[in-house]
């Protein structure tokens, strides 16, 4: 390179010699030919001709030009854009804006939802799924890992769950699984300190009472204390040694971005979580299954063996229900970093909505830039006709063009990148509140940046072309006579600086409608009824399991605890419930068999239901539209009642009375228990999202239907902060050792105001600088219209225009543009408005409000974009502007 | 000054290589001195323009038809002198041959009579 570089400044000075040597011998030539010396320098040089001209095309022959050409364009384009640092800083930062933001969100689709987890050779590992449901029973998997040995080297299972672990006096929740002792062996990683644990647990159960930590968790609660290895922590009130820390990014066989915080062994399974038999019933459907394919094994072979395993299990243990069997024999292969997960598709959804809106932050960012290239290159065609004039070719100049582009392009990229790392680590800090701890695991690598440098290259290739196709169509004589406004032709009306100023206006119209309709959802969730009591009603959650409660003891605990809140001052009523309204939780669903209704499908419908308490509608101020409310009297023994919602009853019975009509409910596919009575039908409130549609709901007796875990709901008669204190103390004084959590109502469906505010937040902030951008560019487009039509304002207001007039035409040629964008805009914010509805609490799709103000501070804002070069229009002296003429 | 340059013809493309291999024949020549060769023996018709003389010659040194060399001159000054090389004369042959062929063809079409009596 260096070698290459001196050689060419060789040859540029043997040229140099050549030529001067040519042109010494000319000039002695003439003078023996009796010219004066003067005379004679000035005619050698007239015939030799433009020198800079000849040296080159001469150069050009020298080859391997096009390297050395680039890295002339590349210092003539560094320069220039140095020059005008205004320009370059706009256009850097602006491009910065949108390339970060899409690097952001590409980083973080990268590693949560394309990244496998971290594993060894993770293209060996593959996940087992059935048709239906991604969980098996104990029993299944352990004859699946038994029938595939020849397929899988090794088939380990996982289950998910929140346990209570106990630190000194507090406690906290945290997100761990039950693994085989195959889980780490499969994987393939080993601890960052201590061990992990392999498959000597695999025995008696309860004989191993070890656990690994996440590196998160570590940190976070352990403060990332060295010595913690080896000593005992408290888990659901079991001590437990901690064996190992797990490295960073670490995530157990999750894909998409779940972490589970620690790992116990499976056998820990009776201990820590009593009561439920996980390991013979074959019914109880309870572990993730993954497995490690034997190298050389083809995925198709290992499918072929896991059907036929299938398919005798199915043989051999004829279940009760059919549907299972079918289920289990449709058991298929996924890589792991594929498997469909259903939040996954959720969030693929919301992902891909942010995608769009960042491309199309990058479009207007392009489109700005491109603008403001546009405006440069009218600035800049004397230079540019004078390298015509001096030799440069056409292609030559485009090439120049294009390479500053890309120059600026890149270092928009470079900007972009460290934005978007700095957003990553706010990122990395930020706990989404839910109850399955996502980690954004979200870094530059490879893909990242080469994901940055694509996007900028091509944003740079698009905004880089217009100035460039611009600069191909440069007429060069009129432009070296200093005739500033060009070709001298009036502008096309709708010329491509037009165009992009139209799109500009017209997708900072869709930004920001729909920022202001995720707005006005806001204002609305936070006045929005969903049906119950939200300001002053109490919530204590607490996980009976974790707390070393068995079913019996449980129930008495529940007996206990409503006694205890039944008189306590402060306290209008209190009741208990499985599920807390809108808050963040895993459904339960039944299917329900009604008397004397046959559903037309064949199959009994499926719903969403709740197990309450007492006096529960009381508490929850949901009213009671006939019938009665659960009581004390509805426990075990009674015969079993129910209460459905509105809509259900209208539903099944209408126009009749639901009163004493029967149902039975099934947990699990068609087994069916007994028949339940309705004795109540209740108002229809909100149960999973604000923006949901009634539906039908009903609610079972907790005192009929046991739950390891519930929440105490208080209906506070005074302020319901207060208390939060009072209630906690009283329910800890049942039992010190249970994990619990205090929280308002409001406080638990904070997540249905977390995606509404994240929308407007984003979206507002996304227009407002989309809205700068389209000020930016309409300014532009005003200011070079102007200038284009000085010399025709000069004659207007020569002929006796007053400067009201010019003020009109100018405006109004700007306001053309923006009206034509704002309709434009409208009409693609209708239809993109309609898919987002289902998004949307309290506000329809098209509203009026919205639809009006918007477009209306947009052609406001618009308005006075135009007006301050119009204004210059009025200042110009036409005795000024017509001398250009 | 323009009644200088009337008779003066402006090369054919593709003849200028043909014209400085042969110049290069008669012995190494610098540029100055091809340019002034082709003028003097084409009577001062022909002139060669700068612009392509200069490109010309580091094409040919390219394509190896030449070599250069720096000579100290009879004023004590370094000029490079180009000649002919193995291949140039091989590439000198091959271009007159496709000259004289051009030539004939054209003469042919300009005066079908004389193309007859030749045959």
């Amino acid at each position: 390179m260096k070698l290459r570089r001196w050689r060419r400044a060789e040859q540029e000075n043997e040229l140099d010699e050549e030529i001067r040597g040519h042109l010494r011998m000319a000039i002695r030539d003439r003078m023996e030919r009796g010219e004066s010396a003067a005379e004679a320098a000035a005619a050698a040089r007239r015939e030799f001709g433009n020198l800079g001209l000849v040296k080159e095309t001469t150069r050009e022959v020298w080859g391997s030009g096009l390297f050395e050409k680039f890295r002339l364009d590349l210092r003539y384009g560094a320069r220039m854009l140095v020059k005008q640092p205004g320009f370059t800083l706009v256009a850097i930062l602006t491009l910065a804006l949108g390339i970060g933001a899409n690097t952001t969100i590409f980083s973080i689709v990268n590693s949560v939802l394309l990244g496998p987890p971290l594993a060894a050779q993770p293209d060996q590992l593959f996940r087992i799924l059935k048709i239906h449901g991604n969980f098996f029973s104990f029993p299944n998997y352990r004859d699946l890992a038994e029938g595939t040995q020849q397929s899988f080297s090794m088939l380990a299972a996982h289950n998910a769950g929140h346990l209570s672990l106990k630190q000194g006096e507090s406690i906290g929740k945290v997100f761990g699984e039950f693994v085989t002792g195959n889980f780490f062996p499969a994987l393939g990683i080993r601890a960052a300190f201590g061990r992990t644990f392999g498959t000597e647990i695999d025995g008696v159960p309860g004989a191993h009472p070890v656990v690994v930590l996440s590196y998160g968790l570590w940190r976070r609660r352990f403060a990332s204390d060295a010595g913690l290895v080896g000593q005992t922590i408290s888990l659901n009130g079991h001590r437990m040694t901690v064996i190992g820390i797990m490295p960073e990014g670490f995530r157990g066989a999750w894909p998409h971005g779940v972490a589970p915080e620690l790992w116990t062994p499976i056998t820990m399974y009776p201990q820590l979580q009593p009561g439920m038999d996980n390991f013979s019933d074959r019914g109880a459907e309870s572990v993730n299954v993954f497995g490690r394919l034997i190298p050389g094994v083809s995925p198709a072979q290992a499918q072929a063996d896991l059907s036929l395993v299938a398919r005798r299990m199915v043989e051999a243990y004829p279940a009760a229900d059919p549907d299972k069997n079918r289920n289990l024999e449709g058991v298929r292969l996924y890589p792991i970093d594929r498997a469909p997960e259903v939040m996954m598709r959720v969030l693929s959804v919301f992902i891909g909505l942010v995608f769009v809106i960042a491309g199309l932050v990058l479009l207007l960012v392009c489109a700005n830039v491109a603008n403001l290239l546009l405006a440069r290159a009218v600035v800049r065609r004397q230079e540019m006709a004078i390298r015509l004039a001096l030799g440069a070719s056409r292609w030559r100049l485009i090439r120049q063009l294009l390479t500053e582009s890309a120059l600026l392009a890149i270092a928009g990229g470079a900007a972009g990148c460290l934005l978007a790392a700095w957003i990553i680590y706010l990122l990395r800090s930020t706990q989404l509140p839910i109850s399955m701890p996502i980690e954004f695991n979200a870094k530059m690598d490879v893909s990242v940046l080469g994901f940055t440098l694509l996007i900028s290259v091509l944003s740079g290739v698009l905004f880089g072309l217009v100035p460039a196709r611009h600069a191909a169509k440069l007429d060069l004589v009129p432009m070296l006579k200093d005739d500033r406004r060009g070709g001298g032709k009036r502008p096309a009306r709708f010329s491509l600086r037009n165009l992009l100023v139209i799109s500009q206006v017209a997708v900072t119209l869709v930004l920001l409608i729909t920022a202001g309709l995720f707005t006005r959802s806001l204002q609305k969730v936070h006045s929005f009824s969903p049906g119950f009591e939200t300001e002053r009603v109490l919530t204590v959650s607490m996980d009976l399991m974790g707390g070393g409660y068995n079913d019996v003891r449980g129930k008495l605990f529940y007996r206990r605890l409503l006694d205890q809140f039944e008189q306590a001052p402060g306290v209008n009523s209190a009741s208990l419930a499985e599920i807390i309204p809108l808050k963040e939780q895993i459904p339960r669903v039944s299917q329900v068999a009604i008397e004397g209704y046959n559903s037309p499908g064949g199959d009994n419908p499926w719903f969403f239901f709740n197990t309450v308490g007492p006096r529960y509608f009381e508490t929850m101020g949901i009213p009671v539209l006939t019938g009665r409310e659960f009581n004390l009297q509805d426990s075990e023994g009674a015969p079993p009642v129910v209460i459905v919602s509105e809509t259900m009853a209208h539903r099944f019975w209408p126009g009749q009375n639901a009163i004493g009509r029967r149902l039975r409910l099934s947990e699990r596919d068609n087994v069916y228990g007994p028949l339940y009575e309705v004795v109540g039908v209740v108002k229809d409130s909100k149960y999973r999202s604000l923006s949901e549609e009634p539906r039908s709901y009903f609610y079972v007796s907790a005192l009929q239907n046991y739950r390891q875990q519930v929440s105490l709901l208080v209906h506070t008669a005074g302020e319901t902060n207060q208390l939060r204190n009072a209630v906690r103390d009283r329910v800890q004084a049942l039992d010190k050792g249970l994990l619990i959590e205090v929280a308002t109502m409001r406080e638990n469906m904070a997540l249905q105001f977390l995606f509404p505010s994240i929308a407007a937040v984003v979206l507002g902030l996304v227009g407002l600088f989309g809205l700068s951008l389209a000020v930016v560019g309409i300014c532009g487009v005003i200011s070079y219209a102007v200038s284009q039509r000085t010399g025709e304002i000069g004659l207007r207001m020569a002929l006796g225009a007053q400067s009201r007039d010019v003020l009109r035409l100018i405006i109004g040629q700007g306001m053309k543009l923006t009206l034509i964008g704002v309709c434009l805009g409208a009409v693609i914010a209708l239809g993109l408005s309609r898919l987002l509805s289902r998004l949307l609490v309290g506000v329809s799709a098209a509203d009026p409000v919205t639809f009006f103000v918007v477009p209306l501070l947009l052609t406001i804002v618009a308005f006075f974009a135009c007006w301050i070069p119009a204004r210059r229009a009025t200042k110009v002296d036409p005795m000024i502007a017509l001398r250009f003429e | 000054m323009k009644s200088r340059y009337q008779n003066r013809i402006e090369l054919l493309q593709g003849t200028l290589d043909l014209l400085i291999l042969q110049t290069l024949q008669w012995g190494p020549q610098h540029g100055y001195g091809i340019s002034q060769a082709i003028r003097a023996n084409s009577g001062e018709v022909l002139q060669v323009d700068t612009g392509s003389l200069y490109p010309a010659l580091h094409r040919l040194e390219r394509q190896k038809w030449i070599s250069s060399d720096w000579k100290v001159s009879e004023n004590k000054q370094r000029v490079k002198v180009y000649r002919l090389t193995a291949a140039g004369k091989k590439q000198l042959a091959a271009e007159r041959s496709r000259w004289e062929q051009m030539t004939d063809a054209v003469a042919g079409i300009l005066n079908p009579g004389g193309k007859e009596s030749k045959a």
